[in-house]
C-alpha cells in the first residue's frame, strides 16, 4: 500500500510539474500580449465562432486559445472539418447570410470569390484603427512579403495582387517540392530527378523496384480528389515550370497549348506507371500520411509535409527523406505554386472589433512562434518566427544534409515559389473543372488533348461573365 | 349569443387543427416554387446575377454532355442499388422467417447498418475500401484475389457505391417484406400443401402475387431515394473518378455550393424532380391495382 501512494505520490509531483511548466510557457505569450497598447479587455464576454480546416495549423492555434480567453474575458468556440467540407460548409454560411463564423480560415484563391460576392471583411479599416491596434508591437513588416501580398487584392479579374483591399492574414504558406526516401534511392542506385521526363524515369523505376519490398513501396503519392486542389499542388508547379498560365491576360483559358499538353502527358504517365492505386480518391491527408508510413519512394506535393515526415512519433521516414526543388522546365526554369492559409474576418460578424482583436493575437510574432516551435505550425509566414534559434535548431536536421530543408523554403520564399493563378472569383470553379480533365486522361476516358481542351471550352464558358465585367 | 360563441370556438379548433398542415404545405411549396422560379433565372451568388432568362437553363442543359452523363448515371445507380437491395431484401425477410436458431439476435443484428447516417457509412467503407491500406483488398489477396482500386477507378466507382447504399438499404427493404411475409394468409398454403405442388410454384405462383403491394411500395421507395441520392456518393466519390459517380443532385450540388451557379443547379433538381414525380405516379397507380387485385376490391 505504501510503495502504491509512493508511485501515485510521484505521478502527482510530475503532473504538477508538468503543467507549471506548460502554465509558465503560456503565460509568456500572456505577459508579451500584455505589453501591447491594446485594451484586451474591451469585448470582455463575447463569444467568438471560428472556422477551421482540419490541418495542422488548427492542431497549433487550438491549445493556445485559452490563452486568448485568459487575455481578453472572451470565449472562442471552434468548428473543424476536413478541407473540401470545410469550404463547402463555409460557402453555405456566407452565401445564406447565416454568419456562423466571425472568423475563418481562408487563402486567396477563396478571398477571391468572397471579396467579390462581399463576404469578406477588409483589415485595413481595424489596422488603422489606433483604438483597436498596437501597429509597432504587431510589427506588420516581420510577414514574409509574398504571402502577405497574397492576401491583398484591388479586385482587378487578371490582376491587381498586392494591391488594394486587406482580406486576411497569413498564417502557414506551403511550396512544392521533390520528398523522396532517401535510403531507398542509395539501396536502389537512383537519382534525384533534374527534369520531368527524368522524373518519369526515376519514379516508374522505383515504383518497379519498390514492388519487392515487404511491405511493397509505391512510387510516388499524389493527391487526386475531383477538386481544384488536385491541380493546385504538385501537377501546376510542372505546368508553371514549363512556361505556362491558367488563363490568359483576357481571360480565356490557357491549358491546352502544346506545351501544357506536353507536361500533361508526362504527369498522367507518371501517376499511370508510379502513383497510388485509385489515385483519383487520393486526398492530400492520405498522400501524406501513407508516405510518413513509409509506403511510398516519392511525393512531389507540400514542402511543410516534413514536420510530419521528420517527427517519429508519426512517421516512420524520419530521418530518411530527402528535400528536392521541384524539376525543371524545358528551358531550365523551376517555379512553385504556392498556398497561404490565412485567417480572415467574415462581413457577416456581430462581433468584428472583438474578431480583429483576435486576428491580431493570433498571428502576433510570439503567438506564432509557439504555434511553430511548440505545436509545429510549419512553414511560419513570420521572419521572426523562420529566424528564431530554435526554430533553426530544430529545423536544421531535416533533409540528407544540415540546412536542407531550410535551403529549399528560402529558395522558394526568394525566387522560385509564389501564387500562380490568375486572380478572379472563379478559380476554384476552374480548378475543378481541370482536375475533371486530368481524371479523364488519367482514367482513358479521353486523351490528353481532348480533355484538356474539353476542359478549356468550359472553362471559357465559366469566365464568359467575367470577360464581360472586364471589359 | 351563446349558439354564437360555441360556432365561433369551434371555428377556433379547426384553425388551431388546420394549422399544421397548412404551416407544412406552405414549407413544401414555397421553397419548391421558389427552385421552380429561380431555375428560369442565372442566380449566381458570386456575381450577384438574379435576371430571368425564360428556358435558357434548360436549353443549355439539354445541349451540355455532363448533364446527359450525370442523367445516365442516376438511372444506372438507381437500377443497381434497388435491384441489389430488393432481391437481398427479399431473400433475407425469407431466411428471417424461416424460425432459425437465434432468429431474434440475427433481426436486430441485421437491422444494425440503417442505425447508421449513411455518410458514416460511407466514411467507414472508404476506409475499408482503399487500395492500399484498406481491410478489403487485404481480405482478397489473403483469398489469393487481386486487389480492387474500388471508389478510385472509373471501372469500379458506381459498384462500390451501389454496394455502400445496399450496406445501409437492405435492412430497410428485409424488414418490410419481412413483415409482408408475416402477414400472409395461411389458407392458401395449406391448400396448395394439401393438392402437393411444388415449392417454386407456391413460391411463384402464391408469395410474390400475395406480396406484389408490398413489393411495390419497397420499390417506390427505394426509387424514389436512389433517383435522388447524395450523400452516400458525395461523401465517398464526390461523383468522380471521370464523372463515374456524377449523379443529378452531385451535379447539381458542384454548380450550387461550390461554384455558386444557383440558377443552373435549380433547373438540374427540377428536372430530377419531375422524374422522381413521374415514375412514383406510375408505381403508385400499380399498386392501387396490386392491392385492388390481392384484396379483391
Amino acid at each position: 500500500m505504501s510503495r502504491f501512494l509512493k508511485v501515485v505520490g510521484v505521478i502527482g509531483i510530475a503532473i504538477f510539474l508538468l503543467s507549471a511548466v506548460v502554465f509558465a510557457q503560456e503565460e509568456d505569450l500572456l505577459s508579451y500580449c500584455q505589453k501591447a497598447k491594446i485594451n484586451w479587455r474591451a469585448y470582455e464576454g463575447t463569444q467568438l465562432t471560428i472556422g477551421l480546416n482540419k490541418h495542422p495549423f488548427t492542431e497549433s492555434l487550438r491549445p493556445l486559445i485559452p490563452v486568448f480567453e485568459e487575455l481578453t474575458g472572451m470565449k472562442v468556440a471552434y468548428v473543424i472539418l476536413p478541407e473540401e467540407e470545410y469550404f463547402e460548409k463555409l460557402l453555405i454560411d456566407l452565401s445564406s447570410g447565416g454568419g456562423i463564423f466571425d472568423v475563418y480560415m481562408t487563402s486567396p484563391m477563396f478571398e477571391w470569390r468572397y471579396q467579390y460576392a462581399g463576404w469578406i471583411e477588409d483589415l485595413n479599416k481595424y489596422w488603422n484603427d489606433p483604438n483597436l491596434t498596437d501597429q509597432e508591437w504587431y510589427d506588420r513588416e516581420d510577414f514574409y512579403d509574398k504571402p502577405l501580398r497574397a492576401n491583398m487584392w484591388d479586385g482587378t479579374i487578371g490582376g491587381g495582387l498586392g494591391q488594394g483591399r486587406w482580406n486576411a492574414i497569413p498564417v502557414m504558406v506551403e511550396f512544392y517540392c521533390q520528398a523522396y526516401r532517401n535510403d531507398l534511392r542509395e539501396k536502389w542506385g537512383l537519382t534525384v530527378a533534374q527534369t520531368y521526363p527524368e522524373l518519369l524515369d526515376v519514379l516508374t523505376k522505383a515504383a518497379e523496384l519498390g514492388k519487392k519490398e515487404r511491405p511493397p513501396v509505391y512510387g510516388v503519392a499524389n493527391r487526386g480528389i475531383k477538386s481544384w486542389s488536385t491541380v493546385h499542388s504538385g501537377y501546376f508547379t510542372a505546368f508553371l515550370s514549363y512556361g505556362q498560365r491558367d488563363l490568359t491576360p483576357d481571360l480565356y483559358a490557357a491549358i491546352n497549348t502544346p506545351e501544357a499538353i506536353e507536361i500533361t502527358k508526362i504527369w498522367i504517365d507518371i501517376l499511370k506507371k508510379a502513383g497510388p492505386p485509385g489515385w483519383p480518391n487520393y486526398t492530400w491527408y492520405d498522400a501524406k500520411q501513407s508516405f510518413a508510413a513509409g509506403r511510398f519512394y516519392e511525393i512531389t506535393d507540400c514542402d511543410f509535409f516534413a514536420a510530419t515526415y521528420e517527427n517519429p512519433n508519426q512517421s516512420v521516414v524520419a530521418g530518411k527523406v530527402g528535400y528536392a526543388l521541384p524539376p525543371k522546365g524545358p528551358d531550365g526554369t523551376i517555379k512553385s505554386n504556392m498556398w497561404t492559409w490565412s485567417l480572415g474576418m467574415s462581413s457577416l460578424s456581430k462581433h468584428k472589433e472583438a474578431a480583429w482583436l483576435f486576428l491580431q493575437w493570433a498571428t502576433a510574432p510570439m503567438t506564432m512562434l509557439d504555434a511553430t516551435l511548440k505545436h509545429d505550425n510549419f512553414n511560419p509566414t513570420r521572419k521572426s518566427v523562420w529566424e528564431n534559434p530554435a526554430v533553426i535548431e530544430k529545423t536544421m536536421k531535416w533533409g540528407t544534409k544540415p540546412g536542407e530543408y531550410r535551403e529549399l523554403v528560402d529558395a522558394m520564399y526568394a525566387q522560385y515559389g509564389d501564387v500562380a493563378w490568375m486572380p478572379n472569383p472563379d478559380v476554384t470553379t476552374v480548378g475543378d473543372i481541370w482536375a475533371e480533365a486530368l481524371h479523364e486522361a488519367y482514367e482513358d476516358k479521353k486523351t490528353v488533348e481532348e480533355a484538356l481542351n474539353d476542359a478549356a471550352a468550359k472553362i471559357n464558358e465559366f469566365m464568359a461573365k467575367w470577360r464581360e465585367k472586364k471589359e | 349569443m351563446r349558439m354564437l360563441k360555441q360556432v365561433a370556438k369551434k371555428k377556433n379548433i379547426a384553425f388551431w387543427l388546420f394549422l399544421p398542415a397548412f404551416a407544412l404545405t406552405v414549407g413544401i411549396l414555397v421553397p419548391f416554387g421558389y427552385s421552380v422560379a429561380m431555375s428560369f433565372t442565372n442566380l449566381n451568388l458570386t456575381a450577384g446575377t438574379k435576371a430571368f432568362i425564360g428556358l435558357g437553363n434548360y436549353i443549355k442543359m439539354m445541349k451540355d454532355p455532363e448533364f446527359w452523363n450525370s442523367l445516365k448515371v442516376t438511372i444506372f445507380f438507381t437500377i443497381g442499388a434497388v435491384a441489389f437491395e430488393v432481391l437481398v431484401g427479399f431473400a433475407a425477410a425469407y431466411l428471417l422467417n424461416l424460425g432459425l436458431m437465434g432468429q431474434r439476435i440475427y433481426r436486430t443484428l441485421f437491422l444494425v447498418p440503417v442505425m447508421l447516417p449513411p455518410t458514416v457509412a460511407a466514411i467507414m467503407w472508404k476506409l475499408m475500401m482503399a487500395p492500399i491500406q484498406g481491410v478489403l483488398n487485404y481480405l482478397l489477396q489473403l483469398a489469393g484475389f487481386l486487389g480492387l482500386e474500388w471508389l478510385g477507378s472509373s471501372k469500379t466507382a458506381l459498384m462500390s457505391v451501389i454496394l455502400i447504399d445496399a450496406y445501409v438499404f437492405i435492412p430497410f427493404c428485409g424488414m418490410i417484406f419481412l413483415a409482408g411475409v408475416q402477414n400472409l394468409p395461411k389458407e392458401p398454403y395449406e391448400a396448395a400443401a394439401v393438392d402437393g405442388v411444388s415449392s417454386w410454384f407456391v413460391f411463384r405462383k402464391l408469395t410474390l402475387p400475395l406480396l406484389k403491394p408490398v413489393i411495390l411500395i419497397v420499390l417506390l421507395f427505394r426509387i424514389m431515394d436512389c433517383l435522388k441520392h447524395f450523400d452516400i456518393i458525395y461523401a465517398a466519390t464526390k461523383g468522380g473518378p471521370a464523372s463515374a459517380t456524377m449523379t443529378l443532385t452531385v451535379q447539381a450540388y458542384y454548380h450550387s455550393f461550390r461554384w455558386t451557379d444557383m440558377g443552373y443547379a435549380f433547373a438540374h433538381l427540377v428536372v430530377l424532380w419531375a422524374i422522381v414525380y413521374v415514375l412514383s405516379y406510375f408505381i403508385v397507380e400499380q399498386w392501387k391495382k396490386a392491392v385492388a387485385e390481392v384484396h379483391g376490391r
